[in-house]
């Protein structure tokens, strides 16, 4: 799991599909597949099989997840930028999730093979604080880096006030000005709400950072699939063989899935959607990036 | 600029007591800390001193961009 990529990849998308996705809908999306199942992760005796595996949640990281909640969103709201927010931040989610060393099942239920590239080991066995400490003891605390330096580096006009007010306020009338009417925020509060993911995200990683090294002090291991003091949580004991023919068939039978989807309701939810007065909607990926 | 030091000293508070106090917010509730910190608890502190008024209106340029036509 990330512990702070997950919040900057928020803005880092929202760099890229502008006005045609909420950004509240992105935040959604992102946190989707954690949502409503992290408080028992770390109550689960298999800490990684519930999380990621099947039997377990770990449908919710999968692409089909994110694709029929965002069909349901569509349907209940007839709002395209959200159903597109939604998406975007959850299939995020799922391929980030694809660098520890539980992995994802991206084309469950089409295949139940976790994916994973191993980079640091999934540490949820160890409780939240242990977790913590492995995760910022490894290459996920250089992972948060990364993301945080895309973020500053590639999509700092993002964060700007002026950006607010032209691109994300727009893209998001009806609940920003919800937000101003009933929650009674200023135009200065709307624009920390707008930016306090990006705002926790930093504190969360120096602070996590921070505990690891001066508090529990566990060392830091910087290599791949570390750090080598916690034991390992692979979720899938297939040769890489294996799980490349079984994630490519699944993958196949996904595609076919949503296409079958898109032609027997999807197209239809999708023209019944309302956009707003601002989006100008292209063909192809000009329908959700610009 | 303004800004930068008003959420630097944010983001500080929040590492700082988080070391101290072994308490960290979950991304459920963490943002929200932010949210009563730059802007909940400096507009409470100033309507104690001026007393109660409406929100602080926007600033023109954003009210005249039409973004929120409600406003």
């Amino acid at each position: 799991m990330s512990w702070a990529a997950h919040e900057f990849e928020n803005y880092f998308i929202q760099k890229h599909v502008g006005v045609k996705a909420s950004f509240l809908g992105v935040c959604v999306g992102t946190f989707l597949p954690d949502l409503f199942t992290k408080p028992f992760v770390y109550a689960a005796g298999n800490a990684a099989q519930f999380h990621r595996g099947w039997p377990g949640v770990g449908f919710t990281h999968s692409f089909i997840f994110g694709f029929l909640f965002a069909a349901l969103v569509l349907w209940l709201t007839r709002s395209r930028s959200w159903a597109l927010g939604i998406l975007i931040g959850q299939w995020a989610h799922v391929l980030t999730d694809v660098a520890d060393t539980a992995g994802v099942m991206p084309f469950f239920p089409f295949s139940t093979e976790n994916v994973s590239i191993s980079m640091w080991k999934h540490a949820a066995s160890q409780g939240r604080f242990g977790d913590a400490a492995g995760y910022y003891s490894s290459l996920g605390s250089v992972w948060d880096l990364f993301w945080f330096v895309m973020v500053v580096v590639f999509a700092r006009k993002v964060l700007h006030a002026d950006y607010f007010r032209r691109v994300v306020v727009p893209a998001d009338v009806k609940v920003w000005s919800w937000m101003h009417r009933r929650l009674r925020l200023s135009e200065n509060g709307l624009l920390v709400a707008y930016r306090a993911y990006f705002l926790y995200g930093l504190a969360r990683m120096i602070s996590w950072f921070l505990f690891a090294r001066f508090d529990v002090k566990t060392p830091l291991q910087l290599n791949w699939g570390g750090p080598r003091y916690l034991p390992g949580n692979d979720l899938s004991s297939a040769s890489w063989v294996e799980v490349t023919i079984r994630t490519t068939i699944g993958g196949v039978l996904f595609a076919a899935f949503v296409c079958l989807c898109w032609i027997t309701f999807g197209r239809r939810l999708w023209r019944r959607g309302i956009d707003p007065p601002v989006v100008v909607r292209g063909v192809g990926l000009h329908a959700a990036f610009h | 600029m303004k800004d930068v030091v008003k959420y630097g000293v944010a983001v500080g508070l929040y590492i700082a007591l988080g070391l101290v106090t072994k308490r960290f917010l979950t991304w459920t509730w963490g943002p929200f800390y932010f949210i009563v910190v730059l802007e909940v608890l400096p507009r409470s502190f100033n309507r104690l001193r001026h007393g109660p008024g409406a929100p602080k209106p926007f600033s023109e340029s954003f009210a005249s961009s039409n973004a929120i036509p409600e406003l």
